[in-house]
């Protein structure tokens, strides 16, 4: 075509494009050709298509090299297996084993052996081809036999076919020998070899069994070799809802490269090899080349025999019982099985790279939790949980939220029926002095270091404003005391009473002290520490205070201990005698503090500041929380944070502080971060300084909690967990079901009440143990002991007895130090803590009838076994019997304890509660056995079954009764929360527990509804 | 018996499994923190336990309880004799990491006319201690370690002697809560290196490797008051607390080391 056109050059050179072109724009346009254009265009297209193929197959797959190492990982670890288990074999036996089968071996080598199996080879073929010959023979036989039964019956001439039936038999039986000689050789010959053979057979399986554990760890080698290269994942179906609020399932390939997490190959440093040379060509075959991942590292003292490649990926998860077995591999929470994103984060489809896969990119909004933070997912399922096992931060900063109070400022799901945390101040001048008062909110913590309550950086006039409208407030107090204090009191007594009664439980003086980095409401930093006591409150209130706290505030979770007024006069001097000032504080209340204007600008400062969250104030009971919610603050974006003029390196430094101390914040996608202001280090920074943003246009208002680091990190670890994800059903906690809301519900009363403080209930508590076996060692004749582990409560007491004893507790174990308070409490409270026990066993709250028909059979028996074992030696009976007593009356038990834990617990009591001064009388070597080898035969079943049978025959039909809340000039009182005294007394007197399990629980009456503030005191 | 027969073969197999096995067991049990060597031109440490001052403590128990079993009065087991020596004290090396093996033997723990025999005895850690009640009345063993209890099984009259096994090491005292006048002492040793004063308060400590070494000595307390109870009638005895001396030694190779203790 090019040749039409005289003046069209003869060639473009398309290597120039700019020459290309320009000659191609004088061609007119339906003379071009575009064939070397859609060449090119062709050849890129396949060269892309190519690249991309292989960005695909090869870059885009770092988990089949890490497959591939983790191949070759586990197999040099097997085979290290294998050494050990082969060096366990005693050498001789492993020489004895290799000698019989190398003889064996070698005497089937022998040319007399394999002469001999060609012999029977032969033999066999003559054998098949004799054998055929006869079934041939015998078939024709058949044929002759039937021609000729033929010919008889039809009367035809049989004379030939008769001969040839005779001479085929006679072969036929010929033929039969010949088979039956070579049969017969065949034997003789196999007589020579079968004894070797079956000896070889037996050598082996010796061999197998001695090897076994080599063998088994052989398949596991061939198995890891047989593994494909390929995805592994973990659906859950209907695990997450949209933004459209439909379901949708989550898919989690994490053990794609994560291959070892439930392989106890893997429990320790992962070790290849302990060869060197080995471990140096391993680390240079390695495909996934991330020094990360592989380290070397040295074991033993002996640095050259021992060296191990350590390798972060392949290892076993650190909590494979609880976390893997309980939450991946199906038990608890049914149905289906938890992935691994959904404690861990991250980004659970992807396997493109490590960065992609662990979420830390723009735009996915859970990226990996790492370090502790990982323990905030637990709470997404348990949210009623307040100790969790093995995951210390989350339960700290959990309580720590609960206990400095921060729902009374910033609303939070879960917490909104928790009262305010500090006390009610409408009576305060009747307890502490106006220029306490001012100097105390200037600067709480330089009272007492372990104080909870924030520094507000009041001025001096802001803190005289305030507390002109406190004293103003309190102007209507109604409050005088009920027990008045005469003076006197013996201060060596006052101490001992001190610990003897169990202030020591909950409050910190002299010796006993609390931690002041850790201002968790529990144990002995629960309440107020005394050193400075005798400074800040008068004699006279501090008397009636502790002999009837619910005089001064009927909501205080302050019990009574049923102090005697000489016990009481005693603790009185001893906490007067400590006295003490503001470390903090110079200035002091100076001045008129009666003027309106000042009272005004009080309650202006009061209303801002939202006092009102944690304390009781006159005029300001309807007030809404100041602050913002949490509810969803652990997936705030940096975006979303104001961060105020402060510096990279002053966040960056919270980031290096903390890793040193071994609480490392969670890692980020670094390269979108600017100036270090991510999550964590703002809520650390806003934890340690709460005015840290504070810019000259942009006030805040928060207090400082001064925490400690520990303090900040708990904290923000427990607000990480606050996403609001949606956690589907059957997967946590369920927040309807009685026996979950029952416990849910107890854990919290338990932490708020400071029960754990005294008893272990679950996993922790019991925090006064330690100062119990301090000040008595353990002498088993003179032992004293700590309150009871209640665990096992809920299976051990009745039902009505629990009730009598929580409104009017008494003493049961001769032998404890400390006496059980009386709380008051309401019906409401004592169900949620019945409630709670019963829970922990999975029982609901029926009324039961523990009454039985004794089997009059068992009750001599009974009678013998119990005078035989000496019961009374520890108990007593009706008062008489060991004196003094160690171990519970025995009429009790009768209304007391239920007739199954009798048996179960007089059975084992060493298994149910571990370190228990009561002896086992049928555990015999560990196992359940006959007290006596006579009574009822020797059988231990039906021993326990006839001493508990006889303990109820000699119980008591009554309870104890409730003791008093306090005795007050002589007389006793009996006080609820409400301050009613006349109810209180008719309730206790109420013998019929019926009446009162059945009631509808945690109905207020009208006249305690009245005295709440608003809705935060429905829970005290 | 012909050596070819598999019968052979499979017996020699079976004895030399086993008996590798047990070894293993062995050494897994003791060696936690110590280990069993070879001591050559190992030293002794010997010495002598004396009183110093006079014995203070009731020689005689008045009993009130089980008085056709147990008797009306009982000799103080803990008195430390009166030749000055004091037997009966615990002396060895707490923190020795290597040494000799263990002395190989039975131990057992009786309760026998409401005493417990012997009163203080020494047993390697995993070894077990056959218990039994040669008295026609019920007794308790109360385990007591560093004050909790560890153990506390009851032994009727009549019931087959049994095994126990105690786990950690130090001294554990037992107590019988009906017969509270008795007490026993088993010290559970994790090294060979510990011996029980004889009557004249001598003991040595034989084939020690070189090097220095804290020796201490423990013992229970003679000192004992009856408490009575607000009948007049005997509730419980207090007992004085446990003597615990320490001090320093120095073994040198195939040497004799002299250290006495006094106890004031």
């Amino acid at each position: 075509m090019a040749t039409t056109n005289p003046n069209m050059p003869k060639k473009a050179p398309w290597w120039n494009p700019a020459k290309f072109f320009a000659v191609r724009k004088s061609i007119p346009i339906e003379q071009r050709s575009y064939t070397k254009i859609y060449g090119i265009l062709a050849m890129l297209l396949f060269a892309f298509t190519v690249w991309a193929v292989l960005d695909e197959v090869m870059t885009r797959r770092p988990w089949k090299d890490i497959q591939a190492d983790f191949k070759e990982f586990k197999i040099s670890r097997l085979k290290l297996e294998i050494k050990k288990e082969k060096a366990k074999i005693p050498p001789e036996v492993r020489k004895e084993l290799k000698k019989k089968l190398a003889e064996l071996e070698k005497q089937m080598s022998s040319d007399s052996y394999n002469k001999t199996l060609e012999e029977i080879e032969d033999i066999q073929k003559k054998l098949y081809k004799a054998q055929r010959d006869y079934t041939f023979a015998k078939a024709t036989s058949d044929e002759t036999y039937y021609y000729l039964d033929e010919e008889r019956t039809s009367h035809a001439d049989t004379t030939s076919r008769a001969k040839a039936y005779r001479e085929i038999e006679k072969e036929k039986v010929q033929l039969l020998a010949v088979v039956n000689n070579i049969l017969h050789q065949d034997t003789v010959l196999r007589a020579k070899i079968t004894p070797i053979q079956k000896a070889y057979k037996e050598a082996q399986r010796i061999n197998d069994s001695v090897y076994a554990n080599v063998i088994a760890l052989q398949r596991k080698v061939d198995a890891v070799e047989a593994m494909p290269v390929a995805v592994k994942q973990t659906m859950l179906v209907n695990y997450e809802k949209t933004n459209f609020n439909n379901y949708k399932m989550r898919l989690d390939r994490c053990e794609t490269c994560h291959l070892s997490y439930a392989d106890p190959l893997f429990k320790n440093d992962t070790i290849v090899s302990t060869d060197k040379e080995e471990v140096k060509a391993w680390l240079k075959s390695n495909k996934y080349n991330d020094e990360a991942h592989y380290t070397i590292k040295k074991l033993g003292a002996n640095k050259d025999t021992t060296v191990a490649i350590v390798s972060a990926l392949f290892r076993l998860h650190p909590n494979v019982d609880l976390l893997i077995k309980g939450h991946r591999l199906g038990e608890p929470p049914a149905p289906g099985v938890l992935g691994c994103t959904s404690c861990h984060g991250g980004q659970g489809p992807s396997i493109v790279s490590k960065e992609f896969a662990h979420g830390f990119q723009m735009h996915w909004d859970q990226p990996l939790l790492t370090g502790h933070y990982v323990e905030a997912s637990c709470q997404s399922c348990h949210s009623g949980k307040m100790d969790f096992e093995g995951a210390k931060f989350i339960s700290q900063g959990k309580k720590l939220f609960v206990d400095f109070g921060c729902y009374g400022c910033h609303s939070m799901p879960g917490y909104e029926e928790l009262p305010g945390q500090g006390p009610s101040l409408v009576s305060i001048t009747k307890k502490v002095t106006p220029e306490w008062i001012f100097q105390w909110i200037k600067d709480p913590k330089g009272w007492g270091k372990g104080s909870r309550m924030p520094n507000f950086m009041l001025s001096d006039d802001e803190a005289k404003a305030i507390t002109a409208y406190l004293v103003d407030q309190a102007k209507g107090s109604t409050y005088s005391p009920l027990a008045n204090y005469s003076g006197g009191g013996d201060l060596v007594r006052g101490k001992q009473t001190f610990f003897d009664a169990g202030c020591v439980a909950c409050h910190t003086i002299d010796d006993f002290k609390g931690d002041p980095n850790m201002r968790i409401k529990e144990g002995n930093t629960f309440a107020g520490n005394f050193n400075k006591q005798g400074s800040k409150v008068t004699a006279a209130w501090l008397y009636d205070w502790i002999k009837n706290p619910k005089n001064y505030l009927p909501h205080s979770r302050m019990p009574s201990l049923r102090l005697t007024d000489q016990e009481a006069s005693d603790l009185t001097a001893y906490l007067m005698s400590h006295t003490g000032t503001n470390d903090n504080v110079k200035t002091s209340l100076s001045g008129d503090i009666s003027s309106m204007d000042l009272i005004h600008k009080g309650e202006k400062l009061i209303r801002s500041y939202g006092c009102f969250g944690c304390h009781e104030i006159k005029g300001m009971e309807k007030e809404a929380k100041v602050s913002v919610s949490l509810a969803t603050f652990g997936k705030k974006t940096p975006g979303e944070l104001f961060y105020g003029n402060v510096d990279g390196e002053t966040l960056g430094k919270f980031r290096s502080e903390f890793a040193k101390e071994g609480i490392p914040l969670g890692e980020v996608e670094t390269h979108a971060i600017h100036e270090n202001q991510d999550w964590y280090t703002w809520i650390i920074g806003k934890m340690k300084n709460s005015r840290m943003y504070e810019t000259e246009r942009i006030p805040q208002r928060m207090p400082n909690f001064k925490m400690s680091d520990q303090e900040a990190f708990s904290l923000s670890v427990f607000l990480r967990s606050q996403t609001g994800a949606f956690v589907p059903t059957g997967y946590g906690d369920s927040k309807t079901e009685p026996i979950q809301v029952g416990l849910d519900k107890g854990r919290l009363f338990a932490h708020w009440n400071n029960c754990v403080g005294c008893h272990k209930i679950e996993s922790a508590g019991g925090y006064v143990a330690k100062y119990v076996n301090d000040a008595y060692p353990g002498d088993a004749n003179l032992a004293y002991f700590a309150p009871p582990f209640l665990g096992p409560e809920g299976s051990r007491v009745q039902e009505q007895w629990l009730h009598q004893f929580l409104s009017g507790p008494f003493k049961i174990r001769p032998l404890v130090k400390f006496r059980m308070p009386s709380y008051g409490f309401s019906d409401g409270e004592i169900g949620t803590a019945t409630n709670y026990f019963l829970s922990m066993h999975k029982r609901a709250l029926v009324m039961t009838n523990y009454d039985y028909p004794v089997n009059a059979s068992l009750i001599p028996s009974g009678k013998m076994l119990f005078e035989k074992l000496k019961c009374l030696s520890c108990h007593t009976m009706g008062g008489s019997g060991a004196n003094p007593a160690k171990a519970p009356e025995l009429e009790n038990t009768k209304r007391r304890l239920r007739p199954e834990w009798i048996t179960r617990w007089i059975s084992h009591p060493d298994s149910i509660m571990p370190g228990t001064p009561m002896t086992s009388f049928w555990i015999s070597g560990g196992k359940f056995a006959p007290a006596d080898p006579q009574i009822l035969n020797g059988d231990p079943y039906l021993q326990v079954r006839a001493v508990q049978e006889y303990l109820h025959t000699i119980g008591k039909d009554a309870m104890p009764s409730a003791t008093p809340y306090a005795t007050i000039n002589g007389s006793d009182k009996y006080i609820l929360p409400n301050g009613d005294y006349e109810a209180a007394m008719i309730r206790a007197q109420m013998t019929n527990a019926n009446m009162l399990m059945n009631a509808p629980p945690a109905q207020p009456k009208q006249s305690e509804v009245k005295s709440k503030v608003g809705k935060r005191t429905a829970m005290r | 018996m012909n050596k070819d027969s598999p019968f052979f073969f499979l017996l020699c197999l079976t004895v030399l499994i086993s008996c590798s096995k047990k070894q293993d067991d062995a050494s897994g049990e003791v060696s936690a923190g110590y280990k069993v060597v070879q001591v050559t031109n190992g030293g002794s440490i010997h010495g002598r336990v004396t009183l110093n001052g006079a014995l203070v403590g009731l020689e005689k128990i008045e009993i009130q309880k089980d008085q056709d079993v147990c008797g009306g009065t009982h000799t103080n087991p803990a008195l430390p004799g009166a030749s000055g020596g004091v037997a009966n004290c615990i002396i060895g090396i707490e923190k020795i990491t290597a040494g000799k093996d263990f002395e190989k033997r039975d131990h057992t723990f009786d309760q026998n006319h409401c005493d417990f025999s012997p009163h203080v005895q020494i047993i390697p850690l995993g070894s077990e201690i056959l218990v039994s009640n040669s008295d026609k009345v019920i007794h308790n063993y109360h385990v007591n370690h560093n004050g909790e209890t560890v153990l506390n099984e009851a032994q009727p009259e009549g019931v087959p002697p049994r095994e126990i096994k105690l786990k950690s090491s130090g001294v554990h005292t037992v107590s019988c809560d009906v017969h509270p006048w008795m007490r026993g002492f088993i010290w559970i040793a994790d090294n060979p290196y510990y011996s029980i004063t004889d009557t004249s308060g001598s003991f040595s400590l034989e084939n020690v490797p070189p090097g220095k070494y804290k020796l201490f000595l423990w013992r229970d307390n003679w000192n004992v008051e009856e408490l009575k109870n607000g009948t007049g009638n005997i509730e419980s005895y207090r007992w004085g607390k446990d003597i615990n001396q320490e001090k320093e030694v120095v073994v040198e190779d195939s040497k004799i080391s002299e250290i006495n203790f006094i106890i004031p």
